[in-house]
């Protein structure tokens, strides 16, 4: 494809050099925001930067805030209940993302038209969608009312929001990622061979397996990045919890807020060893990425 | 015949329901917050509000000032932050669209990386590190950790820009003897346009809704909507934290309506050129 076609930057310093220059506006404000950033917290994590007075103590003991973390079984239960609610949110949104994107492609054109309607919530902000949350699942909310119409009161109705059940985050998560996902899986299937179908279809296949057997393989790849993409932000995002999140256990950003504004300064490290392990853990996904990455190009290059 | 029927009756209740669910999902939402804004008392169980009130909107008018202030805020950090992110990753994003080199995949999955690292991993660092510049609690530091956060959206749409646009464009230019500046003003924005406004409009939002990275580096000294809505979404004042939650939204949706005119008017332009 002539459009895509890329130079190769020749082994010599000068060309290397001159990419090099191209890229740096961002490799050096990358590196002074979340390098820096990161960087710092992993210092301070081991007492080798931070509060100057407690840092210069002859005998610190450079892993208390890694010991006093795996020690606390507050903080257990906090990445216990932070990876439960990240991975049961994410994998229920990819599903319900894709079918919902499945049925879209599938649809007569107007009915496809009306649905562009789902794109709402993705330019809702978080806090936005955890307020709609509340109105609707509370106690006291609409879904209550109606319940309580049918016959079904109250006190029957189990308590969603801040309880470590996590059900007001995980309904705010999936509201806001759904359709984020059927985005994404649209653009995708639109890239679907039709003759894939037809051909599945003309060998016996009934729409099951089409769905199933033809179009899910080949969306697989995607949906794994997708799944991590929104698993790694609902770890670490801040504005559903705050709004509708359990006191206890808190979700880990939850947790580190309060101790990093409420606790004393001798707990900064166990702070920063919470925010170090959750930066490791992101980091490991886009090696691990970049690799896939590279085999995919690898494979595509070997193919055409 | 009589199958036929009714395989077309099934497939019209489907569409029913899907329909149905579709309005449900995302239109009895806003529906249920202007209902909201506009009640005086809608209390547990009643499916509709007991009485109307326009208390909200006299809210409105007579906190005017706080409201207006707050908002041109927020737009003026989220447009500063749009602007730094196109400005920083314009010729990164070609040099990563058009050159092969080893490594190039890392760079990019390393660049693109801040889209999944939790912003909290390195806004608290960072705050400490700006403290120590005296950049905390202003402007500065507001846009700087918003563009951090959000300039990954910005990167991946004009790297896809410039994937869909023919070297030789450049190259000819080159050739005629445009330097790199008039390149950039006469062949790469008018030809970048889609992708531009695209990652232009994504990172205006993520800077539009954040809460957390504004209250953390700003330290309040920096007004923001998020922060003026965020003590009413928590007070049980439901009427005036539902006509607050509709103005906020107001704004992703009028500039969302503004881009889709935008690109439509662009696309009819060229294919009318071509």
């Amino acid at each position: 494809m002539a459009l895509g076609r890329r130079t190769r930057i020749a082994n010599t310093w000068p060309a290397q050099r001159a990419l090099l220059l191209k890229l740096s506006p961002l490799l050096v404000f990358f590196g002074l925001t979340v390098g820096v950033g990161v960087v710092h917290a992993l210092l301070q994590s081991f007492w080798l930067a931070g509060p100057p007075r407690l840092v210069a103590e002859p005998d610190v003991d450079r892993l208390a805030g890694y010991r006093e973390l795996f020690a606390s079984p507050d903080f257990l239960r906090s990445v216990g209940h932070s990876l439960y609610v990240a991975a049961v949110s994410a994998i229920v949104s990819v599903v319900i993302g894709t079918a919902f994107a499945y049925l879209v492609w599938r649809a007569p054109a107007w009915i496809a038209a009306l649905a562009s309607l789902y794109r709402l919530p993705i330019i809702f902000p978080h806090i936005v969608v955890a307020y709609l949350t509340l109105l609707f699942w509370s106690r006291t909310g609409l879904v209550a009312s109606v319940l309580q119409r049918v016959g079904i009161s109250m006190e029957l109705m189990p308590q969603l929001l801040y309880r470590p059940n996590g059900v007001g985050m995980i309904l705010a998560y999936i509201y806001k990622e759904f359709p984020f996902v059927a985005l994404l899986v649209l653009g995708a299937l639109r890239t679907v061979p039709e003759q894939h179908l037809i051909n599945a279809r003309m060998l016996g296949a009934n729409r099951a397996q089409v769905l199933f057997r033809v179009v899910v393989p080949l969306l697989l790849p995607l949906l794994n990045q997708i799944f991590f993409i929104l698993f790694l932000y609902a770890l670490g995002g801040f504005d559903i919890p705050f709004l509708l999140g359990a006191g206890n256990p808190p979700m880990l950003p939850i947790r580190v807020f309060q101790t990093y504004f409420h606790g004393s300064l001798a707990d900064r490290a166990q702070v920063m060893a919470t925010l170090s392990l959750m930066a490791v853990v992101a980091f490991m996904f886009v090696l691990s990425y970049s690799r896939a990455a590279r085999r995919i190009s690898r494979w595509e290059a070997g193919i055409s | 015949m009589r199958r036929a029927s009714s395989v077309r009756m099934s497939d019209r209740l489907a569409r029913g329901t899907f329909v149905l669910a579709l309005l449900a999902v995302f239109v009895l939402p806003l529906v249920v917050l202007a209902l909201t804004a506009l009640s005086s008392r809608w209390p547990y169980p009643r499916l509709v509000p007991e009485g109307l009130s326009l208390r909200s909107l006299r809210f409105i008018r007579d906190n005017a000032l706080g409201i207006v202030l707050s908002l041109r805020s927020s737009l003026g950090y989220s447009t500063l932050t749009a602007v730094a992110a196109f400005a920083l990753s314009i010729v990164p994003a070609q040099a990563l669209a058009r050159h092969e080199f080893r490594g190039r995949l890392f760079v990019e999955a390393l660049l693109l990386s801040p889209v999944v690292i939790p912003a909290i991993t390195y806004a608290m660092g960072m705050h400490f590190v700006l403290i120590r510049f005296g950049l905390a609690d202003r402007l500065f530091g507001v846009v700087v950790v918003l563009t951090a956060a959000s300039y990954p959206y910005m990167l991946r749409a004009l790297i896809q820009g410039f994937r869909n646009v023919d070297p030789d464009i450049d190259v000819c230019a080159a050739n005629l003897g445009a330097g790199a500046l008039r390149r950039l003003l006469t062949v790469h924005i008018p030809l970048l346009g889609p992708a531009i406004t695209a990652g232009g409009s994504i990172v205006f939002l993520v800077a539009f809704s954040e809460y957390y990275l504004v209250f953390l580096i700003g330290g309040g000294r920096i007004d923001s909507f998020t922060g003026y809505l965020y003590p009413f979404l928590t007070s049980s004042d439901r009427p005036l934290s539902a006509v607050l939650t509709m103005l906020f939204v107001l704004v992703p949706l009028l500039l969302f309506l503004i881009i889709e005119v935008v690109l439509a008017r662009y696309y009819r332009r060229r294919g009318l050129r071509s």
